[in-house]
C-alpha cells in the first residue's frame, strides 16, 4: 500500500505535464475530427480524363528500352499531356509522352496542377520553387509551393519530376500538426508514435495508472467510498469546549472537523499518509493499517487514532487537542553551559507573550547553511568532554526539531535546554539541530512554529505527581513543576531524575531549594558515578530507583509524567505497566532529549 | 499546516472511480500502440511485391490498342503477373471507377479465378510456406476489419502465428489489405482509446469529450495533492 502510493506519487509527478499535454491534444482531436486536421478542406480529387489515342499511337518503344529491368509503364494524362511513368532497376523516370524527354513541370503548370486539386474559394496568387518543405516531412526533390489567397492559407505542393500533386496544407493543418507533436511527443515532424521518448512515457504512465487503479480498488474494497444521504453526530471535546456537530455518515472525522473550523493538524490532506491528525477516540475505534505504521502501540492502546481514517458513522465522540500553533520570531538574548553538553537558551519573543502549557514545545525551523562543529565558548571546565570533537565546519539541509519549554509560561522569555549530539559513529555529521542551536549568537532570531504537545498537567485535586526523568528531559519536567508550584494549593510531587555523573545533574541547586519547602520530594539518581566519589545519593538506573519508592506507597494516588533518553522511557513504562498502573494516569514525551 | 485540503482528496478518489478507469485504458491502449512499432501492425513485413520484370518492354506501345479497345480508358500500366498459372505481361486499365486486367494478345478482359488469386497470394506472402486455409470472394457484409468500400475483394486466410488474413483486389489481384492478429488488437485497443465501440472511426462523441473534461479536473486535484504531500513536512523528525 504504502509502495503504492509512493509509486502512484512519482510516477505522477514525472508524468503529470505530458498527460495534460495528452489531455489539451486529444480534446482538440475530439473537437476538431479527422477532416478538419488533414489540410483537405478545399482539396477534391482532379477529374479523371479518358486517354487519347492519338497520343498513345504516337509514343515510341525507344524511349523506354534504355531502362534495365522495367516492371511497370503507366500512362495517363496530366492536364491533357500525357505523361509516362516507367518504374525500372534505378528507380522511377517520369517522360513525356510527347517528346520521350523527363517530364518537366514549369511554373505555370504546377499552378495548373495545383488547381485541378483545389475546391476552395480562392485563386493561386504565388508559385515558389522548393526543394524541401517543414510541412512535408518525408519529402526532398524539386518541387513548388501554390499559394492560394483563400480564408485558410491553403498552399498546395507540386512534384516537379513526377507533375501530381503531393499534399494540401493550411493554417488549421498547423495547429493540428502541433497536436499530433504533442500527443506523440515526436517534435521532429514525423508523427512516429513509436519512438523512444514516447516508449519511455507510456511505460511510466503505467506504471502511474495501474497503481492508481489497484489503490482505487483497495480503497472500494475497504468501504471508505461509501456515500450517504444520513447524517450522524460528532460529539468533540477541543480543549475545554464541547461541540456537536452534524454531517453526512460517509465524512471522516477529519472532514467534520474541518468543515467545522476546528484546527486539526494534516500534511497530507487525508491520505492516511502524514499521521498529523491525531485525535482520542472515547469509544472504540478499529486500527487502520496506516495507523498500525504511524501510531505508537502506546498511541493505540491510549485510544489515539487519525481523524482521516474514521467515519463519523462509526466514531462518534473524540477529543482534539486544540491547536493554537502559529510561527513566532525569537531573539536570542543568552546562551549558557548547564552541563558539559547541555545548553540553556533563553530567547525573547518579538512579538510578546506566547500562551502556552509547561509541557509543551516548540518547533524550531532550522535553515539550511553551514555550521561550526565546536561551540566557540566552552567553558574551561568542560573542555575535556569535548576534547575528542575535531574543530571544524558542515554543510545541512533545513530541518524542524523540536524543543520543550524549560520553564512555565514567563511573560515574553522562552527558555529551552539543548542537548549537544555529536556525531555519532557511522553519521555524515553531528545532530544539525543541537549544533545550530549551540552556535547561535546573542541577538540572532530564529523561527520557531507552536506551541504543539499534550505533555501537560492532568486535573484532580487529590492527585499526587510523579515525575520520573533524565537528561534533557528536565526541561518539561522542571516547566511542569513550576507550573504547578504556581498552583493555589500545589499538589505533592516527587521527582526522580537520572543523570550519569554530578556534573551533569542540571538544574540541582534550583530543584533542592525546592525540596527544602517541603513541597517536592527530588531525588537525583547518578548511573556512573564513581564509586570513590562523594556522591551520598541514590546509584543506579531511574526508574529501578523510583520502583523501590513505589513500592512503600501506594501507586493509584499518583499521576505519572515521564520524560527522558528512548531507553530510559520504555524502561520505565514498562516498570509503571508492571505495577498495574492505568495507562490513563500515565503522560510521556518521548521527544524531550 | 494544512488545513483544509480533504475537498481535494475526496474529488481526485470520486473521479478515479469514473475517469480513473478510463485513464487506465488510455494508458493501457496507448502503451500497446506505442509499445508495438506500426509498420509491424500494419504487416509490412507480411508480403513482398510479386510483380516481375516485364518480358517484354516494348509491349508498351500496345497501350494505343488497349485505348481503341477500351475507350474510356484514363489510366493504364502494363505489369508482369502470374496469372493462370504463368507469368505474362498485362494491362490494368482505370476505366471510370472500375480496374481490370486486359490480355495483351487478345486485348480481351481477364477473369480471375480462386486458384488465379492463391497462386498470387503465395508470391506476396512472405512468411514462407504456411498453408492457405480458405480463399472466397466477399462481395457482402465484410468483416469488422475490412471497410466496406473494399468490396467486392479477395480474402485468403493463411494459418500462422498471428492468423494472417490477405485482400487481394476483386480484378486485378493487387495486394489491398493485410490484416493479422496484432492489427487486430490494435484496431480493439483504437477502440478502446477514441472510446467508439461500434464503428472505431468517431472521435468527436460527446462521451469522449466528457470524460477528456473530466481528466483535467482529475488532474489538476491529482497535481494539488502530490504537491502538499511533498511539501509537508513530518511534525517530529528523529
Amino acid at each position: 500500500m504504502k509502495f503504492l502510493q509512493w509509486l502512484h506519487r512519482w510516477t505522477g509527478l514525472i508524468i503529470v505535464l505530458q498527460i495534460v499535454l495528452w489531455t489539451i491534444s486529444g480534446l482538440y482531436f475530439a473537437l476538431v475530427d479527422h477532416h478538419g486536421m488533414k489540410g483537405h478542406q478545399y482539396h477534391t480529387a482532379p477529374q479523371s480524363i479518358n486517354l487519347d489515342l492519338g497520343h498513345a499511337k504516337n509514343m515510341n518503344p525507344s524511349w523506354w528500352n534504355n531502362f534495365e529491368e522495367v516492371r511497370l509503364l503507366r500512362h495517363e494524362l496530366v492536364l491533357g499531356i500525357p505523361k509516362l511513368e516507367v518504374h525500372h532497376r534505378g528507380g522511377i523516370s517520369y517522360l513525356n509522352g510527347q517528346t520521350g524527354e523527363p517530364w518537366v513541370t514549369s511554373e505555370n503548370l504546377a499552378k495548373e496542377i495545383a488547381l485541378s486539386t483545389y475546391s476552395g474559394p480562392g485563386t493561386p496568387t504565388r508559385v515558389t520553387p522548393i526543394s524541401t518543405s517543414r510541412e512535408l516531412h518525408d519529402w526532398q526533390g524539386e518541387g513548388y509551393q501554390v499559394d492560394f489567397n483563400d480564408d485558410l492559407n491553403t498552399r498546395v505542393y507540386v512534384d516537379s519530376i513526377s507533375g501530381t500533386v503531393l499534399d494540401h496544407r493550411n493554417t488549421p493543418w498547423v495547429v493540428a500538426d502541433w497536436m499530433f507533436r504533442l500527443h506523440f511527443i515526436d517534435y521532429t515532424g514525423g508523427r512516429n508514435f513509436n519512438n523512444l521518448v514516447i516508449v519511455a512515457a507510456g511505460a511510466v504512465t503505467l506504471w502511474f495508472a495501474l497503481s492508481g487503479f489497484i489503490l482505487l480498488v483497495k480503497l472500494l474494497a475497504s468501504g471508505e467510498m461509501r456515500f450517504t444521504f444520513r447524517n450522524a453526530p460528532l460529539w468533540a471535546t477541543v480543549g475545554a469546549n464541547q461541540h456537536k456537530f452534524s454531517e453526512r455518515a460517509h465524512k471522516t472525522v477529519l472532514q467534520t472537523l474541518q468543515d467545522n473550523d476546528v484546527l486539526v493538524e494534516s500534511g497530507c490532506g487525508g491520505g492516511g499518509s502524514c499521521g498529523l491528525c491525531k485525535v482520542t477516540v472515547n469509544g472504540t475505534a478499529e486500527i487502520t493499517a496506516a495507523e498500525r505504521d504511524l501510531l505508537s502501540q502506546e498511541e493505540l492502546s491510549e485510544g489515539i487514532r487519525l481523524a482521516c481514517q474514521h467515519r463519523i458513522g462509526k466514531v462518534q465522540n473524540v477529543e482534539v487537542t486544540e491547536v493554537n500553533a502559529q510561527k513566532h520570531s525569537l531573539t536570542l538574548v543568552s546562551s549558557s553551559f548547564l552541563t558539559p553538553m547541555l545548553r540553556e537558551l533563553r530567547f525573547l519573543a518579538e512579538n510578546g507573550e506566547i500562551e502556552y502549557s509547561a509541557g509543551q514545545y516548540m518547533q524550531f525551523l532550522i535553515p539550511d547553511g553551514i555550521t561550526a562543529i565546536r561551540p566557540c565558548d566552552i567553558p574551561e571546565e568542560f573542555h575535556s568532554n569535548w576534547a575528542a570533537i575535531q574543530d571544524g565546519n558542515f554543510k545541512h539541509i533545513a530541518v524542524r526539531r523540536s524543543y520543550s519549554m524549560a520553564t512555565k509560561q514567563n511573560g515574553n522569555e522562552l527558555v529551552f535546554t539543548v542537548r549537544y549530539q555529536p556525531q555519532a559513529e557511522g553519521a555524515k555529521a553531528p545532530g544539525v539541530g543541537s549544533t545550530y542551536l549551540c552556535n547561535l549568537k546573542l541577538g540572532e532570531q530564529i523561527l520557531v512554529e507552536g506551541p504543539y504537545g499534550d505533555f501537560t498537567r492532568m486535573a484532580g485535586d487529590t492527585r499526587k505527581l510523579f515525575f520520573i526523568g533524565g537528561g534533557a528531559g528536565m526541561a518539561p519536567l522542571r516547566a511542569l513543576i513550576q507550573e504547578e508550584l504556581s498552583s493555589k494549593v500545589p499538589r505533592e510531587m516527587v521527582f526522580y531524575y537520572g543523570a550519569r555523573d554530578v556534573n551533569e545533574l542540571v538544574y540541582r541547586k534550583e530543584l533542592e531549594s525546592i525540596a527544602e519547602s517541603k513541597k517536592l520530594s527530588f531525588v537525583p539518581v547518578l548511573s556512573d558515578a564513581l564509586t570513590d566519589s562523594d556522591w551520598l545519593g541514590e546509584r543506579g538506573f531511574v526508574h529501578e530507583q523510583a520502583l523501590t519508592y513505589l513500592s512503600s506507597v501506594d501507586v493509584h494516588e499518583y499521576d505519572f509524567y515521564i520524560c527522558g533518553p528512548p531507553k530510559m522511557l520504555s524502561a520505565t513504562l514498562s516498570m509503571l505497566a508492571n505495577l498495574g498502573i492505568d495507562q490513563s494516569r500515565i503522560r510521556f514525551d518521548d521527544f524531550g532529549n | 499546516m494544512q488545513n483544509q485540503s480533504s475537498a481535494f482528496r475526496t474529488w481526485h478518489r470520486w473521479l478515479s472511480l469514473i475517469v480513473g478507469v478510463q485513464m487506465l485504458i488510455w494508458a493501457v491502449s496507448g502503451a500497446y500502440m506505442v509499445f508495438v512499432k506500426l509498420p509491424f501492425i500494419h504487416g509490412v513485413h507480411l508480403t513482398q511485391e510479386a510483380d516481375g520484370v516485364l518480358h517484354n518492354p516494348a509491349a508498351g506501345i500496345r497501350i494505343a490498342d488497349v485505348i481503341a479497345t477500351y475507350p474510356d480508358a484514363h489510366d493504364v500500366k502494363i505489369v508482369n503477373r502470374t496469372i493462370h498459372g504463368e507469368r505474362q505481361d498485362v494491362a490494368q486499365v482505370h476505366s471510370g471507377s472500375d480496374k481490370f486486367l486486359v490480355d495483351l494478345r487478345t486485348l480481351a478482359p481477364i477473369q480471375l479465378a480462386a486458384g488465379d488469386i492463391r497462386a498470387l497470394a503465395q508470391e506476396y506472402y512472405k512468411k514462407g510456406n504456411n498453408p492457405i486455409t480458405n480463399v472466397e470472394l466477399l462481395t457482402e457484409n465484410p468483416p469488422t476489419e475490412l471497410s466496406a468500400t473494399h468490396l467486392p475483394i479477395w480474402r485468403v486466410d493463411f494459418d500462422d502465428f498471428g492468423n494472417t488474413s490477405l485482400y487481394l483486389h476483386q480484378a486485378t489481384g493487387e495486394m489491398t489489405v493485410r490484416r493479422h492478429d496484432f492489427w487486430r488488437g490494435f484496431d480493439i485497443m483504437w477502440m478502446l482509446h477514441i472510446m467508439d465501440y461500434k464503428d472505431r472511426v468517431d472521435i468527436t462523441t460527446w462521451w469522449l469529450r466528457a470524460f477528456i473534461f473530466g481528466t483535467f479536473l482529475f488532474a489538476f486535484t491529482g497535481s494539488i495533492l502530490v504537491v502538499q504531500t511533498l511539501r509537508s513536512n513530518r511534525r517530529k523528525p528523529i
